[in-house]
This record gives structure tokens, sequence and C-alpha cells, in this order.
């Protein structure tokens, strides 16, 4: 499979917080979502893609260019939507296309235009009076209508309402049937990734928790509950986010782990949002003897 | 169109604002009535704000920099072009305006105390005005590209500073305008021809630096 964005052992550090050694990648054809608590380094991760963040060490390599040295070509072929308006807010919609359009090369007004109709966006107001929905769609035809291969989306649905979310997920899915393209989107709303997503990367405290296929990361891990007596010797140091409460315990532990398990403890299949807990309770030291 | 150009295009079509075209009907309007330092002041005006977004320090603007297919150099090069453009391209209209005024075409029709007042000002489009009014935009061109640079460079709010600046450079120019016993035309035209050189050497060595400053700088 040919990747589309590959990151390897990328590191970035300001002052009271650092990326670690991030590496991922999103093969061709594919939707990666990209989740973490606020704070994880998914935004710094994805201004390092866009060259936006100086990178310390690493590399971030996108359509097989170096996104650093051949920045502006990697560009050219990039739509990015960010959870607010980039866009210059005092200009109308007709305005913002005659500003940003000479800047793509493969810029379709046609296309534009259409999108700005099928969205329902008037052309006429100025686009910082849009609803949030309207602004996220509106940077969507933007990013659409210059002939996009890969699509970053930074919390795009982060503030919408039930049906802008589910019409911007239409969008992702309709635009992935190209397997030419690809889409990396960054939540923390992981109902968004169970429904589109087909890779994860988490990302927690600067470091890659995790990254491979949704399917892996659902089979991989386990919320196991029980009494803390019947924890075998030596498994209690392979859980995550281990929380002892009066009549038991309950921790997130790797599907691997659980062979041979006492019937008295049991496991079940773990949720996105359930190993995001898991994996903040590990870090608030919840780990109770 | 290189990187370059379409950055200056996006200041261009980002400053086209009512405001604009608000304040240059003004000027033409008090230009009508002979009144040739307003009218300058707002020519001036109408063209700083033509760009917007330049003194702006606020990173959200500054944000889809980062998302355009454009280089952070070409970005400041742009930037100080269309910001040195602006206030150099601001003298033809100040000119023109200052040329109306001249003609104190509706003069007539204002009340005697103000006639008055209006008259006081020499109004005259000659080679002295035009020189000194040449002056106050080559200082104005410099003074914007230095805090241009400051603010790029430090990140400072230099928004109170410049408007300070300008305001001073705009008094100056209005009352040199309103003298009559000026010294000699001569004087004033070799100066004019010098400080434009200057203007324009200073932004360039102040875009310069820039670009050198802000090679790393994150968007």
């Amino acid at each position: 499979m040919e990747n589309i964005l590959e990151i390897s052992h990328l590191n970035k550090a300001y002052k009271d917080f650092a990326l670690q050694d991030i590496s991922f990648a999103l093969p061709k054809g594919y939707i990666m979502g990209f989740v973490g608590q606020n704070g994880s380094g998914k935004t710094t991760t994805i201004r390092s893609i866009l060259n936006m963040a100086v990178i310390d060490s690493g590399k971030i390599s996108v359509f097989g260019l170096d996104s650093v040295t051949d920045s502006v070509a990697v560009k050219e072929r990039i739509g990015v939507v960010f959870d607010s308006l980039y866009l210059a807010a005092h200009l109308n919609v007709k305005q913002i296309e005659k500003q940003i359009s000479p800047f793509y090369p493969k810029w379709d007004h046609a296309l534009f235009a259409q999108y700005i109709k099928d969205f329902d966006l008037p052309d006429n107001r100025r686009v910082g009076d849009f609803s949030k929905g309207m602004k996220m769609k509106l940077m969507i035809a933007a990013a659409l209508s210059h002939g996009a291969e890969l699509m970053i989306l930074d919390e795009p649905t982060s503030g919408l309402d039930p049906v802008a979310r589910d019409e911007l997920l239409d969008i992702l899915s309709e635009y992935i049937t190209d397997e030419n393209r690809g889409v990396l989107f960054s939540t923390h709303i992981t109902a968004d990734v169970e429904r589109i997503a087909d890779y994860i990367t988490i990302l927690h405290a600067g470091k890659v928790w995790y990254t491979g296929t949704k399917d892996d990361l659902s089979e991989g891990f386990r919320v196991i509950k029980g009494s803390e007596e019947d924890i075998p010797a030596g498994l209690k140091e392979k859980m995550t986010g281990f929380h002892a409460y009066r009549n038991g315990f309950d921790a997130l532990i790797r599907t691997e782990d659980t062979a041979g398990l006492p019937d008295s403890l049991e496991t079940e299949k773990a949720s996105i949002d359930e190993i995001l807990v898991y994996i903040a309770k590990e870090d608030r030291h919840e780990r109770r003897a | 169109m290189n990187g370059v150009l379409k950055t200056v295009w996006y200041f261009y079509v980002g400053g086209s604002s009512r405001l604009v075209l608000t304040l240059i009907l003004l000027s033409i309007v008090l230009a009508l009535f002979g009144i040739a330092a307003g009218a300058i002041t707002f020519a001036l005006l109408a063209f700083l704000f033509a760009s917007p977004n330049s003194f702006s320090d606020d990173p959200e603007s500054r944000r889809i920099f980062g998302i355009l297919p454009v280089s952070r150099k070409q970005v400041t090069v742009g930037e100080f072009l269309s910001v040195g453009a602006a206030v150099m391209l601001g003298q033809l209209p100040s000119i023109g305006f200052l040329w109306l005024s001249s003609k104190r075409l509706l003069s007539h029709f204002l009340p005697e105390g103000l006639r008055t007042f209006t008259e006081s000002f020499p109004a005259e489009c000659s080679a002295l005005s035009v020189s000194i009014l040449a002056i106050a935009a080559s200082a104005s061109c410099a003074a914007f590209a230095f805090l241009l640079m400051k603010l790029r460079i430090h990140g400072e709010g230099s928004v109170i500073k410049w408007v300070i600046i300008l305001a001073c450079l705009l008094v100056f120019a209005s009352v040199m305008l309103g003298r009559d016993d000026l010294p000699e035309e001569r004087f004033f035209v070799i100066t004019a021809v010098i400080a434009e050189i200057a203007a324009v050497a200073v932004s360039a060595v102040c875009c310069a630096i820039t670009v050198k400053k802000t090679a790393k700088k994150e968007f």
C-alpha cells in the first residue's frame, strides 16, 4: 500500500510541551482518525505537517515529498479545514474566492460555485457573520475546489450541531471514494471516528499511544473488571488506567494479556472513548494498590 | 503569478472595502470645497486602510499563510510590497485632491466663516506643495516599513505607535502646506526625490531583515 502521508520520528519541543518521536502513516484511499485529549499534540502534529510549526527533528513526507523543502508543492495538493475560520472574515464568498484562487493552479471555479450552491451558502454576506457550520462548509468548499488529494481536518466537528456533523462526515465519506485520496481527521469526538475512520492514531501527552487500523484497536483492547484479589500475579502491571474502588476494580488490558484469566474476572470490548478514558486515568496516577 | 505577487493580490483583494470607498469619496468632497490638507489626510488614510491585514498582530489572521501554498519569504516580501505600494501610491490621488482643492469649485457654497477658514490654506498644486506631500509620504512609508519589521519579528502590537507616528506626519504635512513663508522651492523638490529613494531603500532593508529573522517563525 502506498502511503499518502508518512511521519517518522517527529520531535518538536515547546517550553511546556513536546511531541516525542511521533511516527505513523496513512495509506492512500483511507480515513485516519487522529484522537487524543485536548493538549495531547494533535494540532501541533497537524501544524508540523503543514510546515506551520518548525520541527526539531524527524521527517514528514506527503505524496512522497518533503513537507519542509517541498512545502509549496505539497500545500497545492492539500485541503485544510480548521475548527475556526482562517479565511478573511470581512469578505464575502465571492471575494474569498477571488483572494485565494490564484494560489492554486488547479482551482475550479465551477466546482466551487457548485459547492457553495449545494451547501446553501449566501455569496453576498460577510463570512464572519456565518454560523460555525456554514464557516466549516466554506472551508470544505475551498479545500475541495483545488483538487486536494489529502484533506487535513483539525477538530472540524467540535461545536457543530448533530446535523452539521452528520453532513460533514457524509462529505468525507464521499470524498474518499476516490482511492487516490486520503483524510486525516483530528477530533476528540470519538463517535465520529467510530463512524468513518479506517485507521486510528491515538496521541497521548505528545507521544503516539496507538496507531493502526480501527479494527485492530477494537480487537486489541478490552476492559477488565472484578475483584482485585483475583488478579493473577504480574498482570496488574500490564493494565492501563487501573482504578480500584470499594467492591473491585476496572482497567484497560491488551486482549493478548487476557489469556488464562480466572472466571471471576470479566472482560468486555473497549470502545475508543473508554480507551481514551483509561489512558487519561493512567496519567492521573489512579493506580492504587 | 509567483508567490510574492499572489500575496500582494491577497492583500489587495482583502483591502477592497466600503470603508476605503467612503474615505475616498469624503476626500473628493473636501477637495471640492478647497480643503487640501483634509483631502490629503483622507487619501493617505484611505490607502493605509486598504491593507487591513498588514498591521494585524492577530495570529488567527496570519494562519492562512501557513495553509496557502506560499513560502514564508514570499509572504514577508509580499506584505512589505503591499504596504509600501499602498503608502507610496497614495501620493497620486493625494496630488489629484490637491489639484482639485486649488480649483475651490464648491467653496462659495460654504458659510462665510468656514469659507474664510478654508481659504487660509493655500491649497496650491505647485511643485512645492507636491514635494512636501512626497516628503511626508516617503517618511510614512519608511516608518511603516520599520514598524512592520518590528511587528513581524518581535510580535509587538505596534498599532498605537504607528497611529501616533502617522498622525504626527500628517499634521506636519498639513502645517507645511498651510504656510505662506516656505523656503525655496528647489530645496523641497530635491529633498522629496531623496526622501522617495531613501524610503524605498529603508523598506528594502527592513524587508530583508524581516525575511532573515522570521525564516523559522511559526504561523
